[in-house]
């Protein structure tokens, strides 16, 4: 009997399990707990028992029903608030926790250095403040060299003497060269250069990097070709801002050299790069340019997307973006790095970061990357 | 620069319409940036490449290249001038120059009878068109020639020199005063021209008042010179006169051209304003530069550009070029390059050359081959990554700021001692780099509250100190961000902080950094956070950073009322600590046992007091606990409610309920005793 009934309740509570609408319910209800129900049933054959013996079953079936008319009333209710719930209405938003946002130019960087990075060039990185040696002297600008007017420094006054560990090793720098600069009649201080200390020597002020080509020198001192490096970098400028010019931006440099390592390299690397980076093929130019580091030194541009060339705000009416500029690295420069010269040949090129990411999301101001305005920041 | 279309055409056969010949400079020479029509003529805005402007900042120079470009013939400017048998150059006296090398060339002519007067409307147009301002025939004659030929000229008038022309250096303190009405004060740097009563010209840059010519004028001495460019180029810096003549002189002139420029100016000053031409000229040319040939070979060219050119089409490009070329052997030159292109001194010069009139486009576009194996990758650039995403993950947005703080900023954060300053600084507001990326964060918090409440920003950028070895300053990477709410209450506000912290805890979590922990702040105080109200961040012994509160001084400083939570780490540290990889935990064999812990404490009781006391009195078998309710109680202020889940496992058995009981009362008398706790 005792075995009978534990039975039934387990059954009992199987089915309630699997019930899952209020019809269903109902008939659980009559089928267990009902006038004709199984527990009804149970209480019915225990006439045929000992007084005793129907006394201690009925006590428990008695047990047994109060926990199942509990279940019952439980299982009601639960019921009730899934039918509730079944009226949601999902146009609600959903619930999810806030996530916070990557920098579009962190993304666009980490596309760029994908890119690369799949066509087997190493991701390298160098320091923010330079001495004079590495940004221009290594370059192939010398102190007075008109090109250095290609770019606008940002000094940094320095209080003791820089040791430039590259002097030692170049043979192009000349250590024992002092300049007898005196900065005079220049009332707004535009172009106010340190002046030298008779303890420095040229090429040993500090600045903050005009540009990423800053670092090839000292990479070249410390590798061995055959390699191919980019070398993405937050780069400044003595420049006024607009919508277009930042005084602090971000600069990607490509350095590759071999032994046989041509301007046809070049184009067939910055073709595949493009390509994957605007996820089409798109229309490239190469046109002499100039940089004192490079010789032969190119301009690349693409055909504008905005306007299919048709001239345009964004193209400036020509048709053309320009990209960056390029070039094969000079000789001297490979001199300054230590290696024997007309032994290797490679290519060097320097692009903006906020060009592309620009391009891509369609930005139009060039001051929102370092507005710290989260309207900006969260849309990406 | 700008140039007269019709005036190049002049030059150049068979010229274009000015949309082609834009097109043509653009791609094999240097950007035209624009055409604007001007009546008949079209102006030309070109960016001639820096190391192209000795012999393409002028007319002739560039009707030159644009006849390259076309493979047509060039035709220069007739220079034929009549000079007067009576009237000898040696009635002139010679000029000196100053030992220095400073100055290579001075040519100097010598004219009479002249009578100034304005202009001509074709001379006078010609000068507007390209944005100079016609003055008088002789100044407009001379500045004509120079857009013309690209030589600087200067007119003296010839009664106001006394004396012998010298070009020598200026004395300390000697004073000039320029045509401009402007007074100089010299020194032995800056190259004057002078006579015996001082200075009378800034050599290469601005004439002098006291010789200038005026409607007065009879006699002319027209000086033609070469300087070197270095020295101009200081010398127009330093007094701010950027004139036409100092920017041709500083990037260099062909010293060929003085003799040719001043037949042309006579020719021209004597159609223009009459007077006679002195017969001869002072030339003084001490050392006639001299081209050295080039080493010129086609197997370079084809390596370096990645083309084939044949040895006849190179060939015949150096023939286009005027290049006088000698055949050394099979595909080896020897190429002399005439004076006006002192930019081609090594072979790579003639590649360029070679290549670019080939046409750059033509080069072909072909993939490297090369070794498979790819160069080392920074795992610390990885790591970065990672870390943005994790921070990203937990609500953080990344912004980028400007480097730059002011001393009142860097007051507050107690770092002015150690920052480094900028001579030239963009904003002078702002002259020093950030030792610390607190105050642009600062100053992002304010700016977001104006339309956000709740501002959780972080940043990844370098910082700069002063340093104290051989390199002057320590430059580092810094990941730093903050946690605000605007107008929140209290309790928000405090939370500030514990998302900081989360925010760490989590980064050490995601990186399977066990033993990060947080330590109360050592004595020594940080000006720019709250006392008592920070911790140091720690992996092991090690300190990798500090959350906490701003102080509320710099919060002032920004405008800011509330409460800005903020942290600060060492990435390259973090990085390095967290390279071990986490190991695996087996899953437990024998189950646990949950027993919740509620109780009243005073106030001032830190969990971390509780929670030391459940480990150290419950020992081994405490494999967890949990704080899942905390509150102040209604109406008091001197106790807390505190309610913890404890989870009891034994690693090697299935622990009793007896045994937990007994450990959950040694626990609460443990809480009783030490702390005062009321067990509910």
């Amino acid at each position: 009997m005792e075995e009978k009934l534990k039975h039934l309740g387990e059954q009992a509570r199987a089915d309630l399990q699997v019930v899952g609408r209020a019809s269903d319910l109902e008939a659980w209800r009559v089928k267990y707990l009902g006038r004709q129900g199984a527990l009804a049933k149970f209480t019915a054959g225990l006439g045929t028992l000992a007084e005793a013996e129907r006394r201690k079953n009925g006590q428990k079936v008695n047990e047994l029903k109060a926990r199942l008319v509990e279940s019952f009333e439980e299982a009601k209710r639960s019921l009730v608030q899934e039918r509730a719930v079944h009226r949601f209405d999902l146009t609600q938003p959903g619930k999810r926790s806030a996530r916070g946002h990557l920098h579009p130019l962190t993304k666009m960087r980490s596309e760029i250095e994908h890119i690369f990075e799949t066509m087997g060039f190493a991701v390298a990185d160098g320091p923010e403040v330079v001495s004079e040696y590495d940004n221009f002297d290594s370059l192939n600008m010398p102190p007075d060299h008109p090109a250095r007017e290609m770019w606008d420094t940002v000094w940094v006054r320095s209080a003791q003497t820089v040791l430039s560990d590259l002097l030692e090793a170049s043979r192009l720098a000349k250590p024992n060269e002092r300049s007898n600069q005196t900065v005079q009649s220049d009332p707004a201080n535009r172009q106010a250069k340190p002046e030298l200390r008779s303890t420095q020597t040229v090429g040993e002020r500090l600045l903050l990097r005009a540009h990423t080509s800053a670092f090839q020198v000292r990479y070249m001192q410390a590798h061995t070709p055959p390699f191919r490096i980019i070398i993405p970098g937050r780069v400044f400028r003595y420049e006024a801002t607009d919508a277009t010019h930042e005084t602090q931006f971000y600069q990607v440099e490509g350095l590759m050299v071999g032994r046989d390592v041509s301007a046809a390299n070049f184009r067939g690397v910055m073709h595949e790069f493009f390509r994957r980076l605007f996820r089409k093929e798109v229309k490239l130019r190469l046109r002499p340019g100039y940089f004192p580091f490079t010789e032969p030194s190119f301009e690349m541009d693409m055909a504008c997307l905005a306007c299919g060339q048709k001239g345009c705000v964004v193209c400036k009416q020509s048709g053309w973006i320009e990209l960056m500029g390029a070039g094969m690295v000079h000789q001297n420069v490979f001199a300054a790095a230590g290696y024997v010269r007309g032994e290797w040949q490679g290519f060097a090129f320097g692009m903006s970061l906020e060009r592309p990411t620009m391009m891509r999301y369609g930005i139009n101001d060039i001051r929102l990357f370092h507005s710290g305005d989260l309207r900006f920041l969260r849309q990406f | 620069m700008k140039f007269s279309y019709d005036w190049i055409r002049e030059y150049a056969e068979g010229a274009p319409t000015p949309a082609k010949a834009a097109e043509l400079l653009t791609t094999h020479a240097f950007e035209v940036k624009s055409v604007e029509q001007r009546g008949k003529d079209a102006v030309f805005d070109v960016d001639v490449l820096a190391n192209r402007a000795a012999d393409a900042l002028s007319h002739v120079g560039i009707a030159r290249e644009l006849a390259l470009l076309l493979a047509k013939s060039f035709t220069p400017p007739s220079v034929r001038v009549n000079e007067s048998r009576s009237f000898p150059i040696a009635d002139v006296p010679m000029p000196k120059i100053a030992d220095d090398g400073l100055c290579p060339r001075y040519s100097l002519r010598a004219m009479r009878g002249v009578r100034v007067a304005p202009s001509p409307a074709w001379l006078t147009q010609r000068l507007e068109t390209l944005g100079l301002r016609p003055i008088n025939n002789v100044v407009d004659a001379a500045n004509y020639v120079m857009l013309e030929l690209g030589q600087p000229l200067h007119a003296f008038d010839a009664a106001k020199v006394r004396g012998p022309i010298q070009v020598r250096r200026a004395k300390s303190g000697e004073r000039f005063m320029t045509l401009d009405n402007q007074t100089l004060e010299l020194d032995p740097d800056a190259l004057v021209i002078a006579d015996s009563s001082g200075a009378i010209g800034l050599a290469g840059i601005k004439g002098g008042l006291s010789t200038g010519v005026d409607e007065t004028t009879t006699g002319l001495l027209i000086e033609a010179a070469n300087f070197q460019p270095a020295n101009i180029r200081r010398s127009s810096v330093r007094f701010n006169l950027r004139t036409d003549a100092a920017v041709r002189f500083s990037r260099g002139v062909d010293p060929t051209l003085t003799t040719m420029a001043l037949d042309r100016v006579a020719g021209l000053i004597r159609e223009l304003a009459q007077g006679e031409v002195a017969w001869g000229s002072h030339d003084l040319y001490p050392n006639p530069r001299e081209p050295q040939p080039i080493h010129f070979r086609l197997e370079r060219i084809n390596s370096l550009l990645g083309t084939s050119l044949t040895e006849a089409q190179v060939f015949g490009f150096l023939e286009r070029l005027s290049f006088s070329v000698e055949r050394v052997k099979a595909g080896v030159w020897r190429v002399a390059v005439p004076t006006y292109r002192p930019d081609l001194v090594a072979e790579e010069d003639l590649i360029e050359e070679v290549g670019r009139l080939n046409g750059f486009e033509r080069i072909p576009v072909v993939a490297p081959a090369t070794s498979i194996m790819p160069t080392e990758s920074s795992e610390f650039r990885q790591w970065i990554g990672q870390v943005k995403q994790v921070m990203a993950g937990f609500g953080f947005t990344e912004a980028y700021n400007y480097a730059y703080v002011s001393a009142a900023e860097l007051d507050l954060l107690g770092m002015r001692a150690e920052a480094l300053e900028l001579m030239n600084p963009v904003n002078t507001e702002r002259p020093y780099l950030a030792p610390s990326l607190l105050a642009r964060l600062m100053q992002n918090v304010a700016d977001n509250f104006r339309f956000f409440p709740a501002v959780k920003l972080f940043e990844f950028a370098k910082t700069f100190r002063q340093g104290a070895g051989v390199w002057p300053l320590d430059e580092r990477w810094c990941l730093a961000g903050v946690v605000a709410y605007r107008h929140a209450p209290a309790r928000q506000r405090h939370d500030a902080v514990l998302e900081v912290k989360g925010l760490v805890e989590g980064v050490m979590e995601a990186f399977g950094v066990d033993d990060a922990w947080f330590d109360d702040a050592p004595a020594s105080s940080t000006a720019y956070l709250a006392a008592g109200r920070w911790v140091e961040v720690k992996v092991g012994e090690r300190v990798v950073g500090k959350i906490g509160e701003v102080a509320v001084e710099v919060a002032k400083h920004y405008g800011l009322a509330d409460l800005v939570a903020f942290f600060e780490l060492d990435p390259a540290l973090l990085e390095e600590l967290t390279e071990a990889e986490r190991e695996f935990e087996p899953l437990p064999k024998y189950p646990a046992l949950v027993r919740d812990i509620s109780m009243f404490v005073p106030a001032d009781t830190r969990i971390a007091d509780i929670e030391n006391v459940i480990s150290t009195a419950g020992g081994e078998l405490v494999e967890d606990m949990d704080l899942f309710d905390m509150y102040e109680p209604e109406g008091s202020e001197e106790r807390r409610s505190v309610a913890f889940h404890i989870v009891y496992r034994a690693k090697d058995r299935t622990l009793s309920e007896k045994e937990i009981d007994t450990l959950h009362k040694k626990i609460c008398k443990a809480l009783e005793t030490e702390l005062s706790a009321e067990i509910r």
